[in-house]
């Protein structure tokens, strides 16, 4: 089957729980062919955990669920090393990060200690339990939610180095009124989560990671993105601008972009799509522009500012 | 989108009305085709006329999207006015709109009055077209600007009168300019002997709960400190190391009334309270604020609970820049032993404004209970911040 086909059931297999979440589901589709970490953020009751849990099921693999709250301790996450009494022996116990998919539910809710544990699971793709290194299966994926309105109560802002190891920053909306109809004539019923079925298995995951390395980004659309990268780094409203790990997501989600639409080669419109889920959220705003501006807007007004290569797809 | 719509007629239509009677009889008289003919033009354009102006503006309405501009004083931006017509097209229709004197229209010609700025922009648009009209403007002084009233003046195509379209609601659309920081001489960190849960350089408390490393066991060390699983691992007694902890934070209330009226110094008080509203986010301290503003939520007065950070930082700024003259405020006493009742305290307090007798046993009070209190007043145009002591407490020297 076609990956547009694939992507389409996919599609279609969380709209049976979830509606109009299109584009989040396409984006969540993207992070998953690099392997990405997804935050998905938005006001409480708009579908983020149920979002994500569908996801996981519809791509299969072992999935496990942490719940943060503020005395979740590292070790919680990681894994714990005990002692045995009857061998005598330290024995190693990996906590529930060892799994395909791992929904890090309310993120902030966690103390910085306990987020920080997710920082080496997340670059490196591997824990360090007590000295001793384990890989981590693949594929490997975090993804976690948080809620914007509580920032101030009993929560915990991500650290900016841990901002920057998500892939994609998801911000779910409210639901359009079509769109709101729909999910009450859903929920007369009891449509469970279970409904959902397996999309893609672990080879088709793999195939598609291979399939993504033949997208091509022409050298005017690799100027393009470093212009828009630069951008960020000389904004006055900006303190902390992308980092090169920020540009490589922005390439490697243009590509997945450019790979949906069924395209081999990356058009501006690719990366201006994608741009503010894959930037906004890794810019540090300068107090003067947090107080006047919002990432997504700062951002916004970059992509309008930076000339757009012509025919540089066509060039490719 | 409701209006409220009024017809301005001219009494050249009258005439026109008269002249065409007229003009129908002297064409009867003069048995004159042609004279009928200028009858019933000036009859046809006088219908015409009648028409346009009691049906145009039907279909008219404009994009009531909500959308808040933040802004410095001398910051830039513009009112966005979106207008869709499914009616009579409009030409050389006038926009008027009215907001607040916040923030100034570019252009230095207008000159604001009772604290409104009127500007008028010209415009046409056709039947099933949308147009969009920018009004930029400046940040002036601190506030929140609204637009109060809008007005479509439409002519007749015909020349005879005019069509007054007036908007019966407010636009969705704020411009709030925060205030200016004002610089205020004593104005430092202050260290809390009260134990809580923020980490801070130095304390007397330790977070217990939570070791962040271990260090070699020395003799002092108690004995409830080892870390036996480190210890086990490293075959050395081992030490777990915590985090210092303490009480930070502060509680700022600011007090606008003066006796039945506004503070007249409330522009250098809010400046003041902005200057530690900086000074708090910049060492990431936490505060809360109250303000003895009436208000119809949980509390009755202003009330930020205790925050850091950006977000604190501009919600902070945006209930100063709401603070007007216009406002009515509750007795600051009142204020005050509602929050002892019943809302959280942090070490230190910080009081603007005026103090009466009977607010300062409410705040001696809070004193008594370890919080230590502080007192913001403008002195020579800027803020001072200096210590409140009782003095007529009663001391036992040894």
């Amino acid at each position: 089957m076609a990956l547009t086909e694939k992507i389409v059931q996919l599609k279609n297999e969380i709209s049976k729980v979830i509606v109009g979440k299109d584009m989040e589901v396409e984006l969540m589709a993207i992070s998953l062919l690099f392997n990405g970490h997804i935050l998905l953020e938005s006001v409480p009751g708009t579908g983020k955990t149920l979002l994500a849990k569908s996801f996981a099921t519809a791509i299969g693999g072992e999935f496990s669920r942490i719940q943060f709250t503020p005395d979740v301790l590292p070790s919680d996450v990681t894994g714990i090393q005990f002692f045995n009494p009857k061998v005598q022996e330290f024995e190693l116990r990996p906590g529930p990060i060892k799994a395909n998919i791992v929904l890090a539910d309310e993120i902030n809710r966690a103390t910085p200690r306990t987020q920080s544990s997710l920082l080496e699971v997340m670059e490196e793709r591997q824990v360090t339990i007590d000295g001793e290194t384990l890989p981590l299966p693949e594929p490997f994926m975090v993804i976690a939610t948080q809620n914007p309105v509580e920032s101030q109560q009993g929560t915990f802002a991500l650290p900016v180095a841990q901002m920057d190891r998500f892939f994609i920053k998801i911000r779910i909306g409210y639901p359009v009124y079509e769109d709101e109809k729909r999910i009450m004539h859903i929920h007369r019923g009891d449509k469970e989560i279970n409904a959902i079925e397996q999309v893609f298995s672990n080879e088709e995951i793999g195939e598609l990671k291979d399939s993504i390395k033949k997208i091509h980004l022409s050298s005017e659309m690799e100027d393009y993105v470093l212009k828009i990268i630069r951008k960020t780094r000389e904004n006055n409203s900006i303190e902390l601008g992308v980092s090169p790990r920020g540009t490589l997501a922005l390439m490697r989600a243009s590509q997945g972009k450019a790979l949906l639409n069924g395209r081999t080669f990356v058009t501006p419109k690719d990366v201006k799509q994608v741009a503010p889920f894959v930037l906004s959220h890794r810019i540090y705003l300068s107090i003067e522009g947090a107080l006047t501006k919002t990432p997504v807007t700062i951002i916004a007004e970059i992509l309008d500012s930076t000339p757009v290569p012509v025919e540089a797809g066509a060039n490719g | 989108m409701i209006w409220n719509k009024y017809l301005v007629e001219e009494r050249k239509i009258q005439g026109i009305n008269g002249a065409a009677i007229l003009l129908i009889f002297a064409s009867l008289y003069m048995q004159s085709k042609l004279v009928l003919y200028l009858a019933v033009f000036f009859l046809a354009v006088s219908i015409a006329n009648q028409l346009y102006l009691k049906r145009v503006g039907e279909g008219v309405s404009i994009d009531n999207i909500p959308d808040k501009k933040r802004l410095f004083v001398n910051g830039k931006s513009e009112w966005t006015i979106t207008i869709q017509n499914g009616g009579f097209p409009i030409l050389k229709g006038e926009l008027k709109v009215f907001f607040d004197h916040f923030v100034a229209p570019e252009s230095s010609q207008i000159e604001s009055n009772l604290f409104m700025y009127e500007i008028s922009v010209p415009f046409s648009i056709y039947t099933q077209k949308t147009k969009q009209i920018w009004i930029p403007y400046t940040a002036k002084m601190r506030g929140i600007a609204k637009i109060r009233k809008l007005e479509i003046h439409i002519p007749s195509l015909f020349g005879f009168g005019e069509t007054v379209l007036e908007s019966k609601h407010f636009l969705k659309q704020l411009a709030i300019v925060y205030p200016e920081p004002l610089p205020v001489k004593g104005l430092t960190e202050q260290m809390s002997i009260l134990q809580g849960t923020n980490a801070v350089p130095q304390s007397l408390y330790e977070d217990r709960l939570g070791p962040v490393g271990t260090r070699d066991y020395v003799p002092t060390d108690s004995f409830n400190k080892v870390h036996w699983k480190a210890s086990a691992k490293s075959q050395t007694l081992q030490t777990k190391i915590y985090e210092t902890i303490s009480e930070i934070g502060w509680n700022i209330a600011l007090n606008v009334s003066n006796g039945h009226s506004i503070t007249g110094s409330l522009e250098k008080l809010i400046s003041g309270l902005t200057e530690f509203a900086y000074f708090a986010h910049k060492r990431n301290i936490p505060y809360s604020l109250c303000i003895n503003v009436r208000t119809a939520g949980n509390t009755s007065f202003l009330y930020l609970a205790k925050g850091a950070g950006k977000e604190h930082l501009q919600k902070v700024l945006e209930t100063l820049s709401s603070i007007s003259l216009q406002n009515t405020s509750i007795p600051y006493d009142q204020m005050l032993s509602f929050f002892k009742n019943h809302l959280p305290e942090q070490p230190f307090f910080i009081h603007a404004g005026i103090r009466k007798d009977t607010t300062n046993k409410l705040l001696f009070d809070m004193g008594k209970r370890g919080i230590r209190l502080f007192e913001l007043f403008i002195e020579d145009e800027q803020g001072v911040l200096r210590g409140l002591e009782n003095r007529n407490e009663r001391r036992i020297s040894l």
